[in-house]
């Protein structure tokens, strides 16, 4: 692990001018490629939804000549798009809060019992690497009412549900798809976080006195709270996008209880074949991203200055 | 790597742990394990009002999907665009990950902000765009398309992770290949990144993953030529006559690659994820 | 190609005619071709119209998309026949339904479509021919048609739902009807003597039949026009309800969603699929119904006519032998039944839309449909009433009462039991904005199914929408 190390950056030297520059130069250079592809392919890209957004509501996907605002006005005096918005934000509270307190919990119980094993580390990994839609068709299949796996021994044991057919219910199971599939990968990165975590100071603490549950809640955890954080930020950016599992599971029924933001943006241009409305979604969902972003980094820098 | 642990845990405590762990494990693997099952369950069995775990296994699911699906196209496909995606990506990261490794750390933070931002763009709202222009380009239904639209997600979390991984690698480095004589593009080529080989790995394989398990971009964007395998299991999903042993089946067919590649090179995908944890 | 070539291929194909010439005419009673190499004859004067057409036009390739559902890919696997005759081979991208008309849209809405031909249905039509999508076929048959196609074939019922303000824009494929199958076996171990004619019927026999390992009845439920309106619509018609009051001159006024014809029907499909269906199918499209049918968890379905060859089929379906169908029942206001037809329709940016039409003529033509519909994949609803009468059909279709029960499903249609509005053509209504407002309706409509909210104010909301646009 000498490589991954942290290590600290070297003492800044007192470089001639000529040398600043032409080490400038370089960078600059090696920096241009990535800038090019970036600015070409995010920027033409949210601009041509601009466009489209201040055109008609209906429309066609070929930009016109601007016509002011009104798909904002629209979206914004409309339920729906709150509706979908609050769904998101419901999902991603959800999902993230148990992918994280299963994750943690079960790591550092896993760090006590079995460290450092590989046969769990493959265990733990495969199900992140499966196809998003894969997983939905196993659960569709699995959920299937009376006689999916889930249904049947649940029934067994007097629990009746229709899964996909009541709106909680069904918004619970594209939380519960996502936590099965994402957990044991939270897992995972929260192990090698606390590999980071001295054996010194967990003995100090246990010295002092402090049990188990008390060493992790007040010395493990703090010291691996920018880990967790940014960990919650990977899962957040492949979350906001869930898309397979609605697909396959409930289309955004039963009614819109499952039409989450995505989803309601995808309804919007191909079930409705609105292009301007669905792009002034676009630019929406893309403005909530940021912000998200924003308050993620935010949130970890303070929790790395402390 | 070894390591003494004062466990701190009583007899008791232990055994709810391993109760906890169990529940979990039981509850991460018996969806796919009953999944695979099904996959060799004969069609009437597959069909029973209960879920059948006792059953003489057949590959009569797998023989029928052979026969009227055609994989071949989408597993090339996918692999096309997924080992290109991921070339693709770490070309344009790994210099622009040393750059700003080596360079001030205050542009970095914006870089970070920028790239993540990148990495977070909903597809929805750049796959219509990228269809109407590819259209015009001439580029629709073809890899090349699904290459460019992977592109800012595959370089920014690229970019992201190699510069942890970079900064990892000591500048007495840098400066003994300068003393060499040598470039900054030598340098990173021949030097650096070979040093960093685990963190190159972890970005292929996470950009390599990214391509493969797009769903939404190769729905919009390809057809019946570039189309690749999440959209292959797809098709089962809207078949009116598919049973569900076959759809299982073409499920296990097409999650195999990818469990493959988990067992083998796992430890560089998790390497990679938790530097840029671990940063 | 070189004029030496042109000439060759066209001197080959010269003889060829000549020589099919002769086979022909056996070949063409009855339907069916030797076989998918071979396909199905179109008569001397057709077919030489296509070679000729072909080498004029000297196109390569069209592009194609199309459902994946039996009527395309029966047309698919003839498809190497065209090519024979044309020279103009045709790439053909197959989707699920939803993921089609998605790929339909974006490709035509682009402005520069990546399609040439594309498979569309008769709710959309007005849709994508308001927004000047879709190429006028009238024009195109002005200038050149094959001998022997003509929209008399189709009839007029047909026809009409593939025009937009007088103007054809698709050529027709099949017709979208539906009816009840149900489980022969499952009726006469519960004594059930004739299938219910009435809902009240329907009703009480669902009541009878359903058990913990056979649910009576599936329907689709799925919040979609496609789903959840294309089923019940007729049984809100057939309680007397209706979506508008009025219809003249192709267009709609007056909401009269919310009606208690309208709850009432409404009621009784949510009720049937609580308590009668197997749980889960409050939230079910037309392959989770399909399957439920084929894997014997129910004993009746409401879908398509078009399954009737799968439902039969021991290859597809592990009910085989046991299928029998019933017309829709009858309500206070008169029977009806689903209806729309899918076309082919020709890309108006497509800058092979000569090629293109001549494909069309061909995939719509009688001789190709009467092959289709009887051929290996076949699918049971083609749309010319001569092919129903047919040997062809009648070998291949005629398990219990299926012929005639389509055929009485497809006059209650002509009779114009389709939409309870005089002079309406459409079984949906035809509006440009129906995808849209369709959507939503079916979203506010079936939450009343699932029983989140009452029937009544289901109906409310959904009419809040139709009235709100």
């Amino acid at each position: 692990m000498t490589v991954l190390d942290r290590h600290a950056p070297a003492p800044t030297r007192r470089m001639s001018t000529r040398r600043r520059a032409a080490s400038a130069a370089w960078r600059r250079a090696f920096l241009t490629p990535l800038l090019v592809v970036l600015a070409a392919t995010t920027v033409l890209p949210l601009l041509y939804m601009l466009a489209l957004s201040l055109g008609p509501r209906q429309g066609q996907l070929t930009v016109g000549a601007p016509q002011g605002l009104h798909n904002y006005r629209d979206l914004l005096t409309s339920t729906a798009v709150w509706h979908a918005l609050g769904l998101a934000v419901v999902f991603l509270v959800g999902a993230l809060v148990v992918e994280l307190v299963l994750g943690l919990t079960a790591a550092l119980l896993l760090d006590r019992l079995l460290p450092g094993n590989p046969v769990v580390r493959t265990l733990l990994l495969w199900p992140a690497v499966l196809p998003p839609i894969a997983v939905a068709l196993v659960f569709k299949y699995l959920l299937q009412g009376d006689v999916g796996l889930v249904s049947y021994y649940l029934a067994q044991v007097g629990v009746d549900q229709a899964w996909l057919t009541e709106p909680v219910s069904a918004l619970a199971v594209i939380v519960a798809i996502d936590v099965w599939q994402y957990t044991p990968f939270v897992i995972l990165l929260a192990l090698t976080a606390l590999t980071a975590v001295p054996d010194e100071v967990r003995e100090a603490a246990a010295l002092d006195g402090a049990g188990p549950v008390a060493v992790a809640r007040r010395v493990v955890l703090p010291m691996i709270k920018p880990a967790v954080i940014a960990i919650a930020m990977l899962r957040f950016i492949d979350a906001i996008q869930v898309f397979p599992t609605i697909y396959a599971l409930t289309r955004g029924g039963p009614g819109t209880s499952t039409q989450l933001l995505t989803y309601f943006n995808y309804q919007a241009f191909f079930g409705q074949l609105q292009f301007g409305y669905g792009a002034a979604i676009a630019v929406l969902v893309v403005a909530f991203t940021i912000v998200c972003v924003m308050l993620l980094l935010a949130w970890q820098r303070r929790a790395e200055a402390s | 790597m070894s390591r003494r642990r004062t466990d701190g845990l009583g007899p008791v405590a232990k055994v709810l742990a391993g109760i906890f762990l169990l529940v979990l494990l039981a509850f991460f693997t018996l969806p796919t394990l009953y999944a695979v099952l099904t996959a060799f369950q004969p069609p009437l069995v597959a069909s029973r009002p209960s879920p059948q775990w006792l059953f003489t296994p057949t590959l009569d699911s797998f023989r029928s999907l052979f026969v009227d699906y055609s994989f071949i196209g989408p597993l090339l496909n996918s692999i096309q665009s997924s080992v290109g995606s991921s070339l693709l990506a770490v070309v344009i990261a790994a210099p622009a990950a040393y750059a700003l490794s080596r360079g001030r750390s205050s542009n970095a933070g914006a870089m970070g902000f920028w790239l993540l931002c990148a990495r977070a763009l909903p597809a929805i709202g750049v796959s219509i765009p990228a269809y109407a222009i590819f259209n015009q380009l001439g580029l629709n239904d073809t890899i090349v398309a699904l290459l460019l639209v992977y592109l800012p997600y595959n370089v920014a979390l690229a970019t992201i992770l190699l510069r942890v991984f970079l900064d990892g690698v000591p500048r007495e480095i840098d400066e003994a290949a300068a003393i060499d004589g040598a470039g900054p593009v030598r340098t990173l080529v021949r030097v650096i990144l070979p040093v960093a080989r685990p963190g190159v790995a972890s970005v292929g394989i996470m950009t390599f993953l990214f391509a493969w398990n797009n769903f939404l971009f190769p729905l919009v964007l390809t057809g019946s030529k570039a189309a690749t395998v999440p959209l292959a299991l797809q098709q089962f999903l809207g078949s009116y006559t598919l049973q569900w042993n076959e759809v299982m089946a073409g499920v296990v067919l097409l999650s195999l690659p990818l469990i493959l590649l988990a067992v083998t090179l796992g430890r560089y995908l998790v390497g990679g994820v938790s530097a840029g944890s671990v940063k | 190609m070189s004029d030496v070539e042109l000439t060759r291929r066209g001197a080959l194909r010269a003889a060829l005619a000549a020589g099919g010439a002769l086979v022909l005419p056996g070949c063409a009673a009855g339907g069916l071709g030797s076989g998918p190499a071979s396909g199905p004859s179109l008569g001397a004067a057709a077919e030489n119209y296509l070679r000729r057409q072909g080498e004029k036009l000297g196109v390569p390739s069209i592009s194609l998309l199309a459902y994946s559902a039996p009527q395309a890919e029966a047309i698919h696997q003839l498809a190497p026949r065209f090519t024979d005759l044309t020279g103009i081979a045709v790439n053909w991208t197959a989707l699920d339904e939803q993921s089609a008309a998605n790929k339909a849209a974006v490709s035509l809405g682009s402005g520069s479509a990546s399609y040439d031909v594309v498979h569309l249905t008769s709710d959309l039509l007005p849709t994508y021919a308001s927004r000047g999508w879709l190429a006028d076929l009238d024009r195109l048959r002005r200038a050149g048609t094959v001998p022997g196609w003509g929209t008399s074939a189709y009839g007029r019922a047909t026809t009409d739902l593939l025009r937009w303000k007088d103007t054809l824009y698709a050529a027709p494929m099949f017709l979208g009807t539906q009816l009840f199958y149900y489980r022969t076996d499952v009726f006469r171990r519960y004594g059930i003597g004739t299938p219910p004619r009435t809902f009240a019927e329907l009703r009480e026999v669902c009541a009878k039949v359903h058990g913990t390992q056979l649910s009576a009845i599936a329907l689709r439920s799925a919040p979609s026009p496609s789903q959840l309106l294309f089923v019940w619509s007729a049984w809100l018609y057939a309680f007397g309800g209706s979506y508008y009051r009025r219809y003249a001159d192709g267009s709609y006024s007056g909401v009269a969603l919310d009606s208690p014809a309208a709850v009432r029907s409404l009621q009784l499909y949510g009720t049937l699929l609580r308590q009668y269906a197997p749980t889960g199918a409050t939230n079910w499209s037309v392959e989770d119904v399909t399957r439920a049918f084929t894997t014997g968890r129910v004993a009746m379905v409401q879908d398509g006519a078009v399954f009737g060859g799968t439902f039969n089929d021991p290859k597809s379906s592990q009910v085989a032998g046991k299928v029998g169908t019933f017309v829709i029942p009858s309500g206070t206001a008169g029977r009806f039944v689903p209806y729309n037809c899918h076309g082919w329709g020709v890309a108006r940016t497509s800058t092979r839309a000569a090629a293109a039409w001549l494909f069309v003529q061909w995939a719509t033509v009688q001789a190709t449909l009467t092959a289709a519909a009887a051929g290996p994949v076949g699918f049971s609803t083609p749309p010319i009433a001569t092919i129903y009468t047919s040997r062809s059909y009648a070998k291949k279709y005629g398990f219990d009462d299926f012929v005639p029960s389509v055929t009485r499903t497809i006059s209650v249609a002509e009779d114009g039991n389709v939409s309870p509005l005089r002079g309406d053509p459409n079984y949906l209504p035809g509006t440009t904005d129906w995808s849209t407002v369709g959507q939503q309706v079916s979203e506010q409509l079936s939450r009343a199914v699932t029983g989140q909210t009452s029937a009544a104010a289901a109906v409310r909301a959904a009419a809040a929408v139709v009235s709100g646009r």
